[in-house]
């Protein structure tokens, strides 16, 4: 069994017991724990269930590699799936369950798949599609989306808060091992600004498992009198729980800051961090992941990497079993033989693969009178829902049982691999070392910043150093070669020594016994989290998939939350012996962000709920939300849609307010309209250039109405421009186009035409603009007094700058309604002062805001066009009538060209027309297409869409617009909309001006 | 300068204001005449990219190589100050606009206001980089702004003032109790 024993446990506060539930069961751990140690400590060997054959399957590392024990934490608003018990620090009162099960985790219905496992082969999912063709809808998905699928989506909303953080250092140092602390120790001597980052909650990573010294000092206490001077350093700055993960291009860094403890106990509003980071350099001080060897049985709950089984004895006070067997190709597996032997445990037997070694390690180990047998390895791993033995078998061979060992828990290692996913994230290539038996950095291709020089350095065991005493004279070296970059900063380098342990060679031995046959193939495991074996990557380099990137994706091989940290090494070796290639030629999948997992609440950070996506407001907003409005979002703006009272409907609301406006007064909030000034000696003919129309014979005082198309002649924009001064012109934009009319400004002004003398400046926000429309809006304004706004005075098109009501205003005299009409310019922070004059003054005139809605029907029974429903950028003006806004003499201005091809001048081109429906209870859909009708194959060609269509209270009956092909030569005809049913509206195209076609109303 | 609302947390003081004069000022900056216009009316010269200069009653901050905006920190002087830059730029290729009405001021207060930027803020704020002086156009998280230093421990933020509200919201969130932790 695994138990909590009373040596080891360096992270361990037995003071501080914590207590927390798994599937319901009270269990305790200490304060220092990982939930992976804690649910050990408890005996719960078995953890979870595998993904596909719902095998019993236990903890296998003691860090992000972990592919088996993945968790949901939590309830409710808080709850979260899939999160691996190895990373997860205990907390008192954490709730967890374990996943992929039907049923209880002892008894899994789901077990059953396992019996049929081969009709389940490498690509069965991809299979299921192809026949029988209904089979996949009605039989497969529902069976598969049942049983696979680790755990369950939560019920609710995430409650927690999540943030970004940006932040620039010198130098980022990734991983706080031996060599991440020695690294930044030197670095931050230098008097560089470094940050130090480190994904576990503690200091000193495997290091901290070890029992060697540096200068004398045991490493434990190595570290934290380290700890302590990096503190003191102000340039220096450490974070755990911590994980960088990923590396992009022109040095920019995410990081992922885990803060649920600090969270749960209160000390932090934020869950996760997002840090978006900027470094001029960073050293990757990574580590390495250690491999387990492939042996039939090698997923079953007990079996665990020797390095996990070290770990949880050093740090956590950990026994993984009784009587463990320890399984190698290398060296370093012998540290946990030692250590559980010396902790009183018991080690029957060391299997080595290789034909001998003479390292310090087996050396120690068999001085101490542990049994090394070498060449050999495990035929099988005896045991269902935990080892109860194995069988031991020679190498070379195809497994026969020469001795089969009672125990309860197996330490395994088939070789360490670098951790070097970060250095791959920016196109770092790698170079397999057949000595290592590892992938290391290839410091001829590393990955280049925007300047081409090399900016990811790498040290410690991430660099092939994985004996502690070879680490200071690498980091020493690199720090030199980093330091060259940063001007004027000098290396100060502390002497640091560490005895020399010798190692014997690893073994490229991956799979025993070798000569494995198919039935022990079936239950080699490679791939733990998808549940991929030896079979399936046979089978599917059988069936054609001899590429690493299809293999991957047809078997799922590392395709799992863990990214194949335990089984792209053994996956591409097995590849390589299976297509016979060396590795180095088979290739890697490609490694990409993010290196763990992160929580999607951390990339939304704060933009969710209010704010989710900025609203703009204008600074009559609060008075529209103290009246009722309902909103419609314009660009990023909200503004009044309409103003329903109680008792009314929205349709009700608008038609009163179009009717009001029309009888008597209506007053709208206008402030949205961009509002762009271009001033300078060139301005008027900058303005030709970007008009249709001609601008620079307008007069000062006067306005006029303009049309910008893009290069290919299309409409884009619209507006009314108003001359200033001799200089100056004030250029209104549409709600939504004012960015980028200006943008569009700059662009052609610093581009093509900076040649030309004018500034422009976006001044939108400077004016709360407000609409007064209706017969009564001169007498207001002739109420408000201040300016000479009589009809002799002040004609349609003219502008005046003057004072209402005492108050700043400049006032343009148009009309989007059809009405006589205002536009006021009002200095925002008066804006609201004049509209509450105008409703103080206006009660007598019976003045209503009206919305927006109200103002697209009354441009719209005008015939007048809006940029969005009669434009949709393949529109040309001449298509919407507006071809008397298109200059003729004009030599040139942006679209004029391509408005000149023959497809543009086509005569058959879609124009716009009215649509006068026959059945004035009808109501067009907007977009709807629109045929000839009457029956007949060659009548129901689609002639056009309706662009816009309202109920007009005006004139009481539906009318639309639309674009048709023809346009002015289908007047009076009868045209069909088709509808759902086989029925079809019928509508006679008219004039698209339905009221006041003569405009008497506008320039009364 | 009228204060429109504030919010205070355990770290940050944040506080809305509006009414501040602002004019923009766009010109060629190498012309002598211009320059000599500037100090004249204002009392400062042109600032460095990227910076911000200030006496008393004004501050001149660059926006970008041919635009400065002038911040009247004294109330009722903006159009006294306008008149005088047009009258001593006249017949220079420039432009003077009154856009007090365009933005809202806002003013953090508290030793962790960089901590509290670098939530939204891609730009660098290490105390060697971000110093008094230096002015910033960038963004906080969606909303586009700028800010400079009023002390070691204050800074100015303006922003759009149709934006000001969806901000004043950005900030309350961004400083709220157990979020702001020592980093600069």
């Amino acid at each position: 069994m695994s138990a909590r024993i009373s040596k080891g446990g360096r992270l361990l506060d037995p003071s501080k017991r914590l207590s927390f539930s798994f599937n319901g069961r009270n269990l305790f751990g200490f304060q220092g724990d990982t939930l992976a140690s804690a649910l050990l400590a408890n005996d719960q060997v078995l953890i979870g269930r595998s993904f596909k054959y719902h095998r019993p399957r236990g903890i296998v590392s003691s860090g992000v590699e972990e592919p088996n024990a993945l968790m949901s934490l939590g309830h409710g608003a808080n709850f979260e799936p899939n999160r691996s018990a190895t990373t997860i620090e205990l907390l008192d009162g954490l709730e967890v369950i374990s996943q992929n099960h039907l049923g209880s985790l002892e008894w899994d219905f789901g077990f059953i798949n396992n019996f049929f496992a081969k009709i389940f082969p490498a690509g069965f999912y991809y299979k299921t599609f192809m026949q029988p063709r209904i089979a996949w809808k009605h039989l497969f998905e529902p069976i598969i989306r049942n049983a696979a699928g680790l755990g369950r989506a939560p019920s609710l909303p995430d409650e927690a808060s999540y943030e970004h953080f940006y932040a620039h250092v010198d130098v980022l140092v990734v991983g706080a091992g031996l060599a991440g602390l020695l690294t930044t120790y030197e670095l931050g001597k230098s008097g560089l600004n470094v940050l130090l980052v480190e994904q576990k909650h503690f200091l000193g990573g495997h290091a901290l498992s070890g029992d060697f010294e540096v200068n004398g000092t045991p490493i434990a206490a190595w570290i934290e009198k380290t700890k302590q001077e990096l503190a003191n350093l102000e340039n220096v700055q450490i974070k755990k729980n911590f994980t960088l993960v990923g590396i992009h291009d022109h040095r920019y860094l995410i990081g992922y800051e885990n803060l649920e403890v600090a969270e749960r106990l209160g000390q932090s509003a934020i869950r996760h961090r997002l840090w978006r980071l900027r470094t001029k350099k960073i050293v990757l001080a990574t580590g390495a992941i250690e491999r387990p060897l492939i042996f039939a049985g090698n997923d079953i709950p007990g079996v665990m990497l020797s390095s996990a089984a070290l770990e949880f004895y050093k740090l956590y006070g950990i026994s993984p079993g009784d009587r463990t067997v320890v399984v190698t190709n290398n060296d370093l597996a012998y540290l946990a033989a030692i250590n559980l032997h010396d902790a009183g445990l018991s080690v029957p037997l060391i299997i080595d693969v290789r034909d001998s070694s003479n390292g310090d390690l087996p050396n120690l180990s068999l001085s101490k009178g542990i049994r090394i047998e070498f060449g050999k390895g495990i035929s099988s791993v005896l045991g269902k829902k935990r080892v109860s033995g194995i069988e031991m078998c020679s190498l070379k061979g195809e497994g026969s049982v020469q001795e089969t060992i009672p125990c309860d828990s197996v330490a395994v290692s088939g070789g360490w691999s670098s951790t070097l996913h970060l250095w791959s994230h920016c196109g770092g290539k790698l170079i397999w070392d057949y000595k290592l038996n590892t992938f290391l950095p290839n410091s001829s291709k590393a990955p280049t910043d925007e300047n081409g020089e090399n900016f990811i350095f790498v040290v410690g065991s991430a660099a092939g150093s994985f004996c502690p005493s070879q680490i200071p004279q690498n980091i020493k070296e690199t720090v030199s070669t980093l330091l060259n970059d940063f001007q004027g900063v000098k290396q100060k380098t502390t002497k640091i020594l560490i005895r020399e342990i010798r190692y014997g060679d690893c073994d490229s031995t991956f799979v025993t016994p070798e000569g494995a046959g198919e039935k022990l193939k079936t239950k080699c495991f490679i791939d733990f989290q998808n549940d991929v074996k030896l079979s399936d990557l046979r089978l599917a380099t059988q069936e054609g998939y001899e590429s690493v990137e299809h293999l991957k994706r047809y078997t799922t091989l590392g395709m799992a939350t863990d990214q194949g940290k335990l089984s792209n090494i053994n996956g591409l070796k097995y590849l390589a012996n299976l297509v016979g290639k060396e590795i180095e030629h088979v290739g890697t999948t490609t490694f990409r962000p993010p290196y763990t997992p992160i929580s999607l609440g951390s990339i939304a950070g704060e933009a969710r709920k209010g704010l989710f996506k900025p609203v703009r407001k204008t600074p009559l907003h609060f008075w529209h939300e103290a009246n009722g409005a309902v909103w419609e979002p314009v660009g990023d703006w909200k503004r009044p849609y309409a103003y329903p009272k109680s008792n009314e409907t929205i349709e009700q609301a608008v038609a009163r307010e179009v009717t009001s406006t029309r009888h008597s007064l209506g007053i709208l909030d206008a402030s949205t309209l961009g509002k762009i000034i271009v001033s300078g000696p060139d301005a008027g003919d900058f303005l030709d250039l970007l008009y249709t129309n001609v601008m620079s014979n307008l007069k000062i005082g006067r306005c006029r109405y303009g049309l910008m198309c893009n290069e290919n002649g299309f409409l884009f924009d619209d507006g009314v421009v108003a001359r200033l001064s001799e200089e100056s012109f004030l250029c209104h934009t549409t709600t939504g186009g004012a960015e980028r009319v200006h943008s569009w400004m700059e662009e052609w002004h610093q581009t093509e035409w900076w040649g030309k003398k004018v500034f422009i400046q976006n001044v939108t926000e400077q004016y709360t603009q407000i609409t007064l429309a209706g017969p009564k809006s001169r007498l207001l304004l002739e109420k408000l007094g201040g300016s000479n706004i009589s009809s002799e005075n002040f004609k349609p098109l003219d502008f005046l700058e003057g004072k209402l009501a005492e108050i700043e205003a400049r006032i343009f005299r148009v009309s989007f309604s059809g009405e006589l009409s205002f536009e006021i310019a009002i200095p925002s922070q008066n804006g609201v002062e004049f509209w509450q004059r105008c409703f103080e003054v206006g009660s007598k005139f019976d003045i209503i805001p009206y919305g927006t809605e109200a103002l697209h029907v009354m441009r719209a029974e005008k015939g007048f066009i809006m940029i969005g429903d009669e434009t949709d950028g393949t529109v040309i003006p001449q298509d919407l009538n507006l071809g008397w806004a298109v200059s003729k003499k004009k030599k040139d201005f942006i679209g004029k060209r391509a408005q000149e091809r023959i497809f543009m001048a086509d005569p058959c081109r879609k124009t716009l027309v009215g649509l006068s429906l026959q059945n004035s209870s009808d109501k067009i859909p907007d977009g709807a297409a629109v045929i000839i009708g009457g029956g007949g194959k060659r009548s129901n060609e689609v002639i056009g869409h309706v662009t816009s269509t309202y109920f007009s209270p005006t004139l009481n009956k539906p009318i639309a617009m639309a674009l048709l092909k023809g346009g002015e030569k289908l007047r009076g005809k009868s045209i069909e909309i088709p509808m759902e049913f086989d029925k079809a509206l019928k509508a006679t195209v008219v004039d698209p001006k339905f009221y006041d076609v003569e405009g008497s109303r506008q320039n009364d | 300068m009228i204060e429109v609302r504030k919010h205070e947390s355990k770290e940050i003081l944040i506080k809305e204001f509006e009414g501040v004069g602002m004019i923009t000022l766009r010109g060629n900056f190498s012309n002598k005449s211009f320059q000599k216009a500037l100090t004249e009316s204002c009392k400062l010269g042109v600032p460095k990219p990227l910076s911000i200069k200030s006496n008393k009653d004004l501050s001149l901050a660059w926006m970008s190589p041919d635009e400065l905006l002038l911040i009247i920190h004294t109330d009722g002087k903006t159009e006294k100050i306008k008149k005088e830059l047009g009258f001593s730029l006249e017949g220079m290729h420039s432009l003077v606009l009154d856009v007090s009405g365009s933005r809202k001021i806002f003013m953090i207060e508290g030793t962790l206001w960089r901590e509290l930027l670098a939530k939204g803020s891609p730009v660098d704020l290490r105390k060697k980089s971000f110093t008094k002086g230096s002015f910033l156009r960038t963004r906080i998280g969606q909303v586009s702004v700028a800010f400079w230093m009023v002390s070691n421990n204050s800074v100015y933020v303006i922003c759009g003032r149709s934006y000001s509200s969806f901000f004043y919201e950005w900030l309350c969130n961004a400083a709220v109790d157990g979020s702001l932790r020592k980093f600069f």
